[in-house]
């Protein structure tokens, strides 16, 4: 009689139960990655959207946006009033010139604000709120840019080259014109009596 | 980082006060009505400036070019204003020089070159403030130098000017501290050194050391 060499006629997994086999069909797994995906995909955004709400509510570095604010007034006030299309293009103009200045100020102080952060001597929120700065006045830029392309299809060459130079010339003409002013301010600071010839009365 | 800093906190343009923009179809200028907003008038004022400056220019790829035209007017009245100068006759000459900075500050369009501007009113500035030194408007040359100052103008003539109107004006205490800065530029400038001493003495009267 033969046998196996076990003094048994079974193999070894003959006398154990067969395990149940669960039909499971083809899209579960499909069904739970999507499932996974979805959710991640749902909590991605809540919290993208958390972030950029938190960023909204930092203030600004600088104070409000004059020269983007009066040109959206003024591209509105276009659409309802007959006004020369030159005004729109000055306040475009101002505004980009706004812009070049935010962009220089901010790249100006750049390296010192660094320092600040890396020292601890600024927090995180401040930094944070420098690095939104930054990604804004690209933003403002890009956004004149393309305003000015809509305005005038081959503007945009020529358009950041003016809007620099706009900027330097009104900084320079903000300083001419401060000049009265401060001459009042230490003529009484100081009390200096003048006469009609800005001779000073001994 | 604001380019003022009005006492009046910032209202922002919404839709009840875009309707405060008026625009004059004559002038093609637009103004504001009831508002202080330091900053939003100073903005207003260069829109309209650049309105001015844009509506006579029929090249639409105008380019950052010096006006020739602009160029010769200013230089024109300035150097009628330096001929009087050279024959004596300051007021005549400081009125002219004063005709030539108000018609570079009128009649330059804001996109003309920065560098060139610049260097145009440094010039005019420098011997305005010479001018303003002999006639004694003392208080003029200081700002004046001010200016040339926060221009980048930094230089020992400068300061001996500064320290120089400042003595004139009684105010030792400010004339000091521009000797020192001019001193530490060049430590071995005659006028400079003279003007040093000057300001140590007069100190030393006004404490009653002396």
């Amino acid at each position: 009689m033969s046998d196996n060499g076990t003094h048994f006629n079974e193999t070894f997994f003959e006398g154990q139960e067969k395990p149940e086999i669960k039909v499971v069909s083809v899209y579960t797994p499909l069904v739970y990655v999507s499932i996974l995906v979805i959710s991640l995909m749902i909590f991605a955004s809540k919290y993208r959207r958390s972030q950029v709400k938190k960023l909204a509510e930092l203030p600004s570095i600088f104070d409000e946006h004059e020269a983007r604010d009066l040109y959206f007034a003024i591209a509105e006030l276009a659409e309802t009033e007959q006004l020369h299309p030159k005004v729109v293009k000055a306040a475009l103009l101002n505004r980009g010139a706004e812009a070049v200045r935010r962009t220089i100020k901010l790249r100006e102080v750049a390296v010192q604000i660094e320092i600040l952060y890396k020292n601890g001597s600024v927090d995180d929120k401040y930094w944070q709120r420098y690095q939104n700065e930054m990604k804004l006045v690209d933003l403002e830029l890009k956004s004149c840019i393309e305003e000015a392309e809509r305005l005038q299809p081959d503007w945009p060459q020529a358009f950041v080259n003016l809007c620099r130079e706009i900027c330097f010339n009104q900084a320079l003409q903000r300083r001419y014109d401060s000049i009265l002013d401060r001459k009042n301010i230490f003529q009484k600071l100081y009390q200096l009596k003048l006469d009609d010839n800005g001779k000073l009365i001994q | 980082m604001g380019q003022s800093t009005g006492a009046t906190p910032p209202v922002p343009i919404t839709a009840k006060n875009k309707t405060m923009i008026q625009y004059d179809s004559n002038n093609k200028q637009l103004s504001i009505d009831n508002d202080s907003n330091t900053d939003r008038l100073t903005n207003l004022n260069q829109i309209n400036k650049l309105t001015t400056a844009l509506v006579p220019e029929t090249n639409p790829n105008f380019q950052p070019q010096p006006n020739n035209e602009t160029t010769n007017m200013v230089k024109n009245m300035f150097q009628s204003g330096m001929q009087q100068a050279q024959n004596k006759n300051i007021p005549d000459a400081l009125r002219k020089v004063d005709l030539a900075v108000d018609m570079r500050n009128k009649a330059r369009k804001p996109w003309e070159p920065f560098s060139f501007q610049l260097q145009e009113l440094h010039m005019m500035l420098r011997n305005r403030t010479d001018l303003e030194l002999v006639s004694q408007r003392n208080l003029d040359a200081w700002q004046d130098l001010e200016m040339l100052l926060n221009c980048g103008m930094v230089v020992p003539e400068v300061f001996i000017r500064l320290t120089d109107c400042l003595l004139k004006l009684n105010l030792v205490e400010l004339a000091r501290p521009y000797c020192e800065r001019g001193l530490s530029l060049d430590p071995k400038n005659g006028p400079l050194l003279a003007l040093f001493q000057a300001c140590e003495k007069k100190m030393l009267e006004i404490e009653g050391d002396l």
